[in-house]
């Protein structure tokens, strides 16, 4: 098999995850697919080193996530303004929750596949200075101490971004907890 | 914030989130990597970056760019010798004046240097150059503060 038809066959291995963390943090399909695409020329350039590493994947993950940073950081000053500015939730009120119809919880009613598309979704709609950190923090098991270093923000802002973001998982999707907040 | 409450939402989305599995990549990027990676094998070595060029030329080129230099600073000092013999020579001459003035600028501190080990001793020499050094780090120190300062995380 030559070199380009093994690539190939790497790409198709990892594809799948490359593409999801640079959508997770993106949100947006373009730019996920660029992202995608200069990760996998970059795996190119060193697939003689990559090619039978057992950190080929976890390589290809970083780079994926780096670089869908970076495509955001161009954005960052503006989002850490926004995300200061609106503060107290208030932009989560602005969503629209699931539809689920009357007396029947969202888990009750929709299958697997449906479940995982509106998390998807939920995902996707939520504020990019909330989305980002709870990516990094479920997606790519960083430590909220990892987070704020790689955004450039204070520890106490991560938490808030993160338990923000949950919360507005939780109306989106309707999850029911045994302790919810009055 | 209840913290009892914090711990229950974390659980409940994250096995939500646990759920999720790896999006499925749209074919096309697999198609747009390998039609990249064609076009940058088919172009040739001249339009690629000059780390991807073959080795030999890699030297060949370095080497060319090393003995242009040398020529140039040589050929200046040269010319400004010959500059008092002709109108035509003094003109060049004056086209090399930068890099003439720089190798001078060179001789005249590589001059000062030797004079300096062969004239001072080297007590006085390894004290210059520990408050050189402690110059440099009480400035780099300084800039470190200042950076940290003016970026301190609100």
């Amino acid at each position: 098999m030559t070199d380009t038809r093994q690539f190939e066959a790497f790409m198709r291995n990892y594809q799948n995850m490359v593409f999801s963390t640079a959508m997770r943090l993106l949100a947006s399909q373009p730019d996920a697919e660029d992202v995608s695409q200069e990760v996998f020329l970059r795996a190119y350039e060193r697939f003689d080193q990559l090619r039978d590493s057992p950190t080929a994947g976890g390589w290809l993950k970083t780079v994926a996530r780096n670089l869908s940073l970076n495509h955001l950081s161009r954005y960052r000053s503006r989002w850490s303004f926004f995300s200061e500015l609106v503060g107290g939730g208030r932009e989560e009120n602005e969503e629209h929750e699931m539809e689920f119809p009357a007396g029947e919880s969202g888990t009750e009613i929709l299958d697997r596949a449906e479940r995982r598309v509106l998390v998807e979704q939920a995902l996707q709609k939520l504020p990019v200075a909330q989305r980002v950190p709870l990516v990094l923090f479920h997606f790519e098991d960083l430590s909220y101490e990892e987070i704020a270093a790689k955004l450039g923000i204070s520890l106490g802002k991560v938490k808030t971004d993160i338990f923000r973001a949950r919360e507005t998982l939780r109306r989106q999707l309707r999850l029911q907890l045994t302790d919810e907040p009055i | 914030m209840n913290a009892e409450y914090e711990k229950q939402l974390e659980v409940g989305i994250r096995r939500e989130l646990d759920a999720l599995g790896e999006l499925e990549a749209p074919p096309e990027i697999a198609r747009r990597v390998m039609r990249a990676i064609g076009q940058r094998a088919a172009a040739p070595w001249y339009r690629r970056a000059w780390q991807a060029w073959p080795l030999g030329l890699q030297a060949g080129s370095f080497a060319g760019l090393l003995a242009a230099f040398v020529f140039l600073c040589f050929g200046a000092t040269q010319l400004a010798r010959f500059a008092t013999l002709s109108p035509a020579a003094h003109e060049v001459s004056g086209w090399f004046g930068l890099a003439s003035a720089a190798l001078n600028v060179v001789n005249v501190l590589t001059n000062a240097v030797e004079l300096a080990f062969r004239n001072l001793g080297p007590t006085v020499l390894i004290g210059g150059a520990l408050l050189l050094l402690f110059c440099y780090a009480t400035c780099l120190g300084l800039g470190t503060i200042y950076w940290r300062l003016a970026y301190a995380r609100r």
